[in-house]
């Protein structure tokens, strides 16, 4: 058997940027027809790897071999000249366009006069479609299909241009669970078709099951290139932190009859988005969500937090009707505080500091005497012992500094932290407050979620669409399916994985 | 830290620069007469900058606020030519229709959505034809003000003017409420995300409306004392003032923020762009050329928030970035 060359070498690969060494000397070689998974914690080096391997950064030190020569990109556009195409984390569609349209933007057949042959191009994408059995209408503008849908055009956007290698950033974030099977069933397809594919995920179950070789980044260095049979998670894990987490999930310590903070009696938003929810919170619980992408979790939470108005239903408040309420401040003065999901939209203020950030949840206790004039002084020594917590530990250099440089686990904890400290405080409702952020981060906020029911006689609504995270930290589970509850699971013995993903399909 | 700290005062540095610069080259430049026409024609652009930037903060965009001051002049002018009205009964009700338009303003951004360009340009158009129909197009001059109506003609102490006076006075206000105060601080939060504004419990379309109340306020306030000031209702002076008034809140984002709009910057900036207008006409400089280099003031004072913040984000300006 002859050896082909690897598709894509890199050889000690630097990239240093003002304060900070990115990478270093990164060493990785991508094979022919291999899937090969990168994982790391946020700010471990994989964008910026990616960065120089599609051609966005120039300025590196190290060389690239692709297909065996030396290539050196002085422009994205070569890199996809000779086959290396990226589907991003975050959708870069034109919205107005169709399907089709964004599908060939930039490279569209042509007749001689420039006019866009538009029979053609429609040719060559359902020819695409066809070998990789994707289902996606592209006669209508990309704005009116759903997220997962949108992913799908942009993996047509890639194929397209019939790569060599493709390098997909955390494809599966926003996917229901069916398309992700599609997903990895395409990218076996791509795979005999001699696409070699880069699959980057912070779920590292996915990566070791759908990946030949999988690289593990940490600060900057390659650590380890492992066969994929041959990696199990928790080696990946410590390699990844560099500390033995021995277990994925604190422990949870059943609550013990704790008081109903919240109770929610067939209730229904104005709208129906939600219809006929019936669920409770007790002290000392972590109460999931848990649904697909569209089921509802999203508007049951923010129609309880008055950000969506009320339809049917009762709303009580250890024993309290708090229908009434219909705005969210009030809610605040309950003790019902909410982390929205989507933290770059609904959560992180671009132009506050990061102190600013976290004392606009409290500003009212942090006032001078007169005036309700700001008192500097107490805000930053309540900022500071908030993102100091031992539950928090925001890492940050100045207390003062932008948001913008920070990584997605920090500005989320900026936005729990605001919560954290009210005095107040009975309930939190987190919407997805794990997604897009690294393992280590993730197992902070669990361990944070568990002692904050635990100690203080608090309760937390939590949803997700990861059911590992589910299982591994609530007291009791709901699964959302079609803006209603299917099931409700009461006991931690009876959560089974297979069960519960049925009830939500 | 020192280089930031340069940064955040950059714009001081450039007003005192400014006035060497002229004093230096255009004899009478700094005699008190003229640091006199200076400050009052500051005062008047000042006050409409603010009006402005208090918008900017939140979010909003305003186009009328100079149309709403020339309103307010017109109708102040003409209830006491025309009508014979008192003084301060006139006074009153030109205050009084910069809040009509104001609220009229937020009615139709926030409660029928629209958006706020869009809906302040519209009654800039109103107001700039009605003003126009009333006064025949011309300035309106009526030779028998009764006594008290040029008021703001007045020095205090001798030697400030009264127009000079309020402007500070309602300059220190506003930075105390918009930067210090609780109210402030929701204001900038409106202005940099509406929707994690309703998430954290605050009340985004309350405070866009005192937005549009504070606006409208100053206008008028503006309205009275400029026909107070020039005894005519001038509306081609408010004209000038509109790109000014936009240029003195993104000029004034340099100052302090790093690319933020601010009341103290905004306060800077008017002070550079009373000392440059009345330093060209020292100089001689035409009308055009005046423009012209308002217009790249406004370009630059933008392109160098763009180098602070990376990005046009925090500049709430009614395009897509």
């Amino acid at each position: 058997m002859f050896n082909k060359a690897p598709i894509l070498v890199l050889e000690n690969i630097t990239k240093k940027f003002p304060g900070v060494i990115a990478l270093s000397e990164v060493n990785l070689k991508i094979e022919e027809n291999e899937v090969h998974g990168i994982v790391g914690e946020n700010g471990a080096g994989k964008s910026t790897l990616c960065n120089i391997v599609t051609g966005i950064y120039q300025d590196y030190s190290g060389d690239i071999f692709f297909c065996g020569n030396k290539v050196n990109f002085n422009h994205p556009s070569e890199a996809l000249k000779i086959g290396i195409s990226m589907v991003y984390q975050e959708r870069n569609l034109v919205p107005d366009l169709t399907g089709m349209q964004n599908i060939c933007l930039g490279d569209e057949i042509t007749n001689k006069y420039g006019f866009i042959k538009d029979d053609e191009n429609n040719k060559k994408i359902l020819k695409i479609q066809e070998e990789i059995h994707v289902n996606v209408r592209m006669d209508i503008p990309i704005q009116c299909l759903s997220a997962s849908q949108k992913q799908m055009i942009e993996i047509l956007r890639a194929l397209y241009r019939k790569p060599k290698l493709l390098i997909l950033d955390e494809p599966t974030a926003s996917l229901s669970q069916e398309d992700i099977k599609g997903l990895f069933t395409l990218i076996k397809k791509m795979k005999t078709q001699g696409v070699s594919v880069v699959f980057i995920s912070h779920k590292i179950e996915e990566v070791l099951e759908n990946c030949d070789k999988i690289s593990i980044l940490r600060n900057g260095k390659k650590i380890s290139t492992h066969n994929a049979s041959e990696l199990d998670y928790s080696t990946c894990v410590k390699e990844m932190v560099n500390r033995d987490i021995t277990s994925r999930y604190p422990p949870v310590s059943p609550s013990n009859n704790g008081k109903t903070i919240l109770e929610v009696k067939d209730f229904s938003d104005k709208d129906s988005l939600i219809k006929n929810i019936n669920l409770y919170v007790n002290e000392g619980e972590v109460v999931g969500l848990y649904g697909l992408v569209g089921a509802g979790r999203t508007e049951f939470l923010e129609t309880v937090d008055c950000i969506r108005e009320k339809g049917s239903g009762f709303l009580y408040y250890y024993g309290k009707n708090i229908n009434k309420i219909n705005n969210t401040k009030e809610m605040m003065d309950l003790g019902i505080y909410m982390v929205p999901e989507n933290r770059a939209e609904n959560g992180i203020f671009e132009n506050f500091n990061i102190k600013q950030n976290i004392s606009i949840g409290n500003l009212i206790n942090l006032l001078k005497k007169y005036f309700g004039i700001v008192d500097l002084r107490k805000e930053l020594i309540y900022a500071k012992k908030v993102a100091d917590s031992q539950e928090l530990t925001i890492k940050y250099s100045d207390i003062s500094q932008f948001t913008d440089e920070l990584s997605g686990g920090n500005k989320q904890k900026i936005i729990i932290g605001r919560w954290i400290l009210q005095e107040n405080l009975k309930l939190l409702l987190l919407d997805e407050p794990t997604q897009g952020i690294d393992v280590g981060t993730k197992y902070e906020l669990y361990v944070l979620m568990r002692k904050f029911v635990e100690n203080n006689k608090c309760g937390i609504i939590f949803s997700s669409s990861e059911m590992p995270e589910i299982v591994g930290i609530c007291d009791r589970i709901y699964v959302f399916r079609n803006r209603t509850i299917s099931k409700e699971i009461k006991n931690r013995n009876d959560f089974n994985l297979d069960s519960i993903l049925s009830y939500a399909l | 830290m020192f280089k930031i700290q340069l940064r955040r005062y950059s714009l001081l540095i450039v007003l005192i620069g400014l006035f060497v610069y002229f004093s230096i080259v255009a004899p009478g430049f700094s005699s008190l007469r003229n640091i006199f026409a200076i400050v009052r024609t500051a005062s008047l652009l000042g006050m409409l900058s603010l009006a402005y930037s208090t918008m900017v903060i939140l979010g909003d965009f305003d186009m009328s606020f100079t149309a709403n001051a020339a309103f307010t002049s017109v109708v102040t002018a003409l209830l006491i030519g025309k009508a014979a009205f008192p003084l301060w009964i006139a006074f009153l009700v030109g205050f009084l229709s910069a809040l009509i338009i104001a609220f009229i303003n937020s009615f139709v951004a926030i409660n029928i959505k629209m958006p706020s360009f869009l809906a302040t340009l519209g009654m800039k158009g109103v107001l700039d034809g009605t003003a126009r129909w009333l006064t025949n197009g011309a300035n309106y001059f009526y030779p028998f003000w009764p006594k008290g109506f040029l008021f703001a003609r007045i020095y205090l102490i001798k030697v400030i003017p009264l127009p000079a006076i309020i402007f500070i006075i309602i300059a220190i206000i506003l930075g105390i409420i918009l930067e210090f105060s609780i109210l402030g601080r929701h204001f900038y939060a409106v202005g940099g995300s509406p929707s994690a504004s309703t998430h954290t419990g605050i009340n985004v379309s309350k405070n866009r409306r005192k937005g549009f109340i504070i606006n409208g306020i100053l206008c008028g306030i503006t309205g009275i004392v400029g026909v107070s000031l020039l005894g005519s209702a001038a509306t081609q002076m408010y004209d000038k003032f509109m790109l000014m008034g936009f240029t003195a809140c993104f000029m004034g984002a340099i100052f302090l923020k790093d690319g933020i709009p601010n009341i103290w910057g905004t306060m800077v900036a008017s002070l550079i762009l009373g000392v440059l207008t009345n330093g060209f006409v020292f100089l001689g400089i035409s009308q055009g050329a005046q423009e012209i280099i308002q217009g790249i003031a406004l370009v630059g004072s933008i392109m160098i928030v763009i180098l602070m913040r990376k990005s046009l984000k925090v500049l709430n300006l009614p395009v897509r970035v």
